[in-house]
């Protein structure tokens, strides 16, 4: 039986050096193209008709477009609009990532942490030079919470630097581990499936089960993806 | 682990920013502005519709009023005439039963002057027939000749008895 962290291996497919990089095109790369292809497939090809009383697919189109504009519009307001496509980018990609991940024999490049934290970084910094843009360096009453009174300044604002320096940690974290316990969780369970012969039956139903709810976990952690970039987007253009 | 191999890491980053940022420019640019599109235009017609069904029920409106007093004007109309009738029917049936009364009362007259005329003259000529009878019945009963002249003496004198 292969082990259950096999089916995060990564392997080249095309290899490729860049400056003495090895950036081949892996089979995460590939699923990576596959999710941005259905993606911008989706989108377009789901609103070709760009019907005033809408199919099915334009509706799922429509549907996923006033999910994210709600969310954002709930989180921020309405001058979250102009970071729309940014959040509904990422909310798409990751959710594609994750459920393109529940078909049997494919990859999961949202179980890389190397993958996650990426984005996560780049929304980080991205907040953090909105925040600036918008407030100079007002931007840093962000880290006291508003109220406090000042013999916890010493306390209070290194805390809340940590717990804001953490955000990429925490966001990327979440999702990757997520990921990663419950492919390697379906593997395990589906390994005693062989091996219990006709008890074999147990296993197998768990492990349908299981399925169910890693499908909901996908998008469960894409939607917790988006709305935490949209709080963030939230504190650096409102400080708390 | 695989996912803890520093090895892995720039193909990883390479390809993420090779599809991600592709992705992003085509939905900013390219797909979220039509799915904005289409619904801004489904608002717009919405709120159009909305507008012209406004119109076309103030439109209804107007006509049913319009509709309501030809009606009622129609009704006053019709109520003037057939009031007017059944006056001309009422004062025309008058005139007739009068004129008919007016008749039926002179026939009246008339008829009863000749019965009156027809009894007098029965009554006259019952002392003919009494007369002839009292002649003929003598003959028959008593072989008396009697002259008309005295029958109709004796018919007169016991006319006069019975009163």
């Amino acid at each position: 039986m292969a082990s259950p962290l096999k089916q995060f291996e990564i392997n080249p497919i095309i290899p490729l050096q860049i400056g003495g990089a090895d950036v081949s095109f892996t089979n995460s790369a590939l699923y990576m193209a596959i999710a941005a292809v259905l993606c911008a497939g989706f989108m377009i090809f789901g609103m070709r008709r760009g019907a005033i009383v809408p199919g099915r697919l334009q509706c799922a189109v429509e549907l996923s477009y006033e999910f994210i504009a709600n969310l954002l519009r709930d989180t921020v307001g309405s001058e979250g609009r102009k970071y729309f496509p940014f959040v509904f980018t990422i909310f798409m990609f990751v959710l594609f990532g994750n459920l393109l991940g529940m078909t049997p024999y494919s990859f999961t490049f949202t179980s890389h942490i190397i993958v996650t934290f990426a984005m996560a970084f780049v929304i980080f910094v991205g907040v953090t030079v909105l925040g600036f843009v918008k407030h100079g360096f007002h931007f840093f009453s962000f880290f006291v919470p508003p109220g406090t009174p000042l013999p916890l300044y010493p306390l209070l604002i290194p805390i809340e630097i940590i717990s804001y320096l953490s955000r990429p940690i925490s966001l990327s974290v979440r999702l990757f581990a997520n990921m990663l316990a419950g492919h390697t969780l379906l593997k395990v369970i589906a390994g005693f499936v062989g091996l219990l012969g006709v008890f074999g039956i147990l296993p197998l139903a768990f492990v349908v089960a299981l399925t169910g709810l890693e499908v909901l976990i996908a998008f469960l952690q894409a939607y917790v993806f988006a709305i935490l970039t949209c709080l963030y987007i939230n504190d650096s253009l409102n400080l708390h | 682990m695989p996912q803890l191999d520093p090895s892995l890491f720039a193909t990883q980053l390479f390809w993420l920013a090779l599809t991600l940022i592709p992705l992003y420019l085509v939905l900013w640019k390219v797909a979220l502005p039509r799915v904005g599109d289409v619904r801004a235009r489904r608002r717009e017609r919405i709120e159009d519709d909305l507008k012209k069904a406004e119109g076309l029920k103030a439109e209804a409106e107007a006509a049913l009023a319009e509709y309501q007093a030809v009606i009622a004007q129609a009704t006053q109309k019709a109520q003037d005439a057939l009031r007017a009738a059944a006056h001309e029917a009422s004062e025309d049936a008058a005139r007739q039963r009068e004129a008919l009364s007016v008749r039926l009362t002179a026939e009246g007259d008339a008829a009863q002057a000749r019965i009156e005329a027809e009894s007098r003259r029965v009554i006259d000529d019952i002392g003919v027939i009494a007369s002839e009878l009292a002649q003929s019945a003598a003959r028959r009963l008593a072989g008396a000749d009697i002259s008309p002249e005295e029958a109709v003496a004796a018919v007169a004198a016991a006319q006069r008895e019975a009163g």
